[in-house]
């Protein structure tokens, strides 16, 4: 691995190579035959580039399996104290780096350091049961490593827009017809209808005025026929008014025919209609 | 309706077409102008697979149909091309994507639980957006989180035809050694480091582990 080896030697293991001389440290690099465990002092590793590479870890996992990896440990027999302090290195390194540091990573840090207490508290044989303190720690780099692949493998497939192109040709300059939607009016209707009922149930909180009332403008139109015999059809409209102004007019106009207060004359086929009001009528219309 | 003109028709709709077409599609657009069938239109794709043998495009066959695709030798000139165009995607992305391929329906939850760090919204968004996934339900439990699967436009854009053609997922690992505890631990050690008298008690092992050379 010609990674940044960030490991510092702990004195503890230096103890170790004096005492049990086969339990030695991975060496990250051979140099002319001669094993180095520890980074030459002077070789400079510009802080730019540790970041980038610490940034490109997807997470406490990830880190931790490249730990792992790197010194060719067993994942099965993780030596937890090691694998801790180098997490925690790279901990302390990432907030001088001041890269955002999650949660999860801090999590993990907690959790190795659950486990390496655990650990370092003698095990009693009888207690057949005991789980071997990191087995939940190794279930998920172990899961996590599966998909860690398996992601590279979905990497190498086939990908469009990169491995393979779709081919087109042009064929926009050909005249499509535009394709109408099949819709029966029946059908409008209906869904029209439920959307009117569900507008009622909101209007029916609030008290609109209503801006043109039938009512009113009944009012209005007798009140222009009650001292005129005969008036112009055409004359009850404003024509300053909106199209539902005059709409409603009409409507007026039509209401007081059904209630017999006015009285639609034509003399002629063609001809100028008139209104009268009927007049013994018109002060009962205009109490309402 | 002749061989060759339906070829050509089929050849030209395809070239047209923005996504693959099922053959019951191509059957729709064809048969309503010229009678044909679907065993028809299926050999005419296996002429054209033919003919396109020497030519750097061919006749793929993904989950939603065929189409038309410029052959992977010529990737390399496309990207070019495409430089600006070709979308990269993060190994994060490609690890979620990945957890809701192999794991589906899978919640939030799960893929964090798997990856050990929080679901970003922007690649499920991305993951929607591009049509990959999908919500297809809701798991009945507190907070009826939403549970996503993969789409046939997955597939289409992985060249793919069906989910099992995905690259197997490597063979679950029980950590099943690890309880051995004890002189299961030293014992493995034993072996490997040559220190086969010296029996390791387990204090003083925590912090002096042999590294375990794996090939």
């Amino acid at each position: 691995m010609d990674e940044p080896d960030l490991k510092l030697i702990k004195n503890q293991d230096i103890d170790n190579q004096i005492n049990q001389p086969q339990q030695v440290e991975m060496p990250f690099a051979i140099v002319d035959g001669e094993s180095m465990t520890e980074l030459p002092s002077d070789l400079y590793i510009p802080p730019v580039a540790l970041k980038v590479f610490l940034d490109t870890f997807e997470g406490p996992l990830d880190l931790l399996l490249y730990l792992i990896r790197k010194q060719n440990l067993n994942i099965l027999d993780v030596p937890i104290a090691d694998i801790t302090d180098q997490y925690v290195n790279y901990i302390n390194l990432m907030k001088e780096l001041e890269l955002e540091l999650a949660g999860e990573y801090l999590l993990m840090a907690a959790m190795l350091a659950e486990i390496k207490s655990k650990m370092l508290l003698p095990l009693f044989e009888e207690v057949e049961d005991e789980e071997d303190p990191r087995a939940e720690l190794v279930r998920r780099l172990l899961e996590y490593e599966r998909y860690r692949a398996a992601s590279e493998e979905l990497n190498k497939l086939q990908r469009l827009e990169r491995d393979v192109f779709i081919t087109g040709v042009e064929s926009s300059h050909l005249a499509q017809p535009i394709e109408l939607p099949e819709i029966a009016l029946q059908e409008l209707l209906v869904s029209f209808q439920d959307v009117l009922n569900r507008a009622e149930m909101f209007t029916s909180l609030h008290m609109l005025k209503e801006p043109l009332s039938v009512r009113e403008r009944m009012a209005t139109i007798l009140e222009k026929l009650k001292n005129k015999d005969f008036i112009d059809f055409t004359e009850l409209f404003d024509f300053e008014e909106q199209k539902t102004g005059l709409v409603v007019t009409f409507l007026a106009i039509l209401e007081l025919m059904k209630e017999s207060l006015i009285e639609i004359v034509q003399a002629k086929d063609f001809g100028v209609i008139h209104v009268k009001a009927l007049l013994s009528d018109i002060e009962k219309s205009t109490e309402h | 309706m002749h061989d060759n003109k339906l070829k050509n028709i089929i050849e030209a709709i395809l070239l047209a077409s923005y996504e693959p077409l099922s053959v019951d599609k191509l059957f729709k657009i064809i048969t309503s102008k010229e009678k044909t069938n679907k065993s028809d239109i299926l050999s005419v794709i296996n002429d054209l697979e033919k003919d396109y043998e020497d030519k750097d495009i061919e006749i793929a066959k993904v989950a939603s149909g065929y189409r038309i695709q410029a052959k992977s030798e010529i990737g390399d000139y496309l990207n070019i091309m495409f430089a600006d165009r070709t979308p990269r995607y993060s190994r994060a992305l490609m690890e979620t994507l990945s957890i809701i391929a192999y794991r589906q329906p899978v919640t939030r939850g799960d893929i964090e639980a798997i990856r050990g760090v929080s679901v970003s919204t922007s690649i499920m968004r991305t993951l929607t957006e591009r049509n990959w996934i999908k919500i297809i339900g809701y798991r009945d439990v507190p907070g009826k989180p939403a549970m996503f699967a993969t789409t046939p436009e997955f597939l289409d854009y992985f060249s793919l035809q069906r989910l099992d053609e995905l690259p197997d997922l490597p063979e679950k690992k029980e950590p099943m050694d690890l309880d051995l505890e004890l002189d299961g631990r030293s014992a493995v050690n034993q072996d490997l480091s040559g220190n086969g008298s010296e029996p390791v008690s387990v204090d003083s092992n925590q912090d002096t582990e042999t590294p375990t050379i794996q090939d």
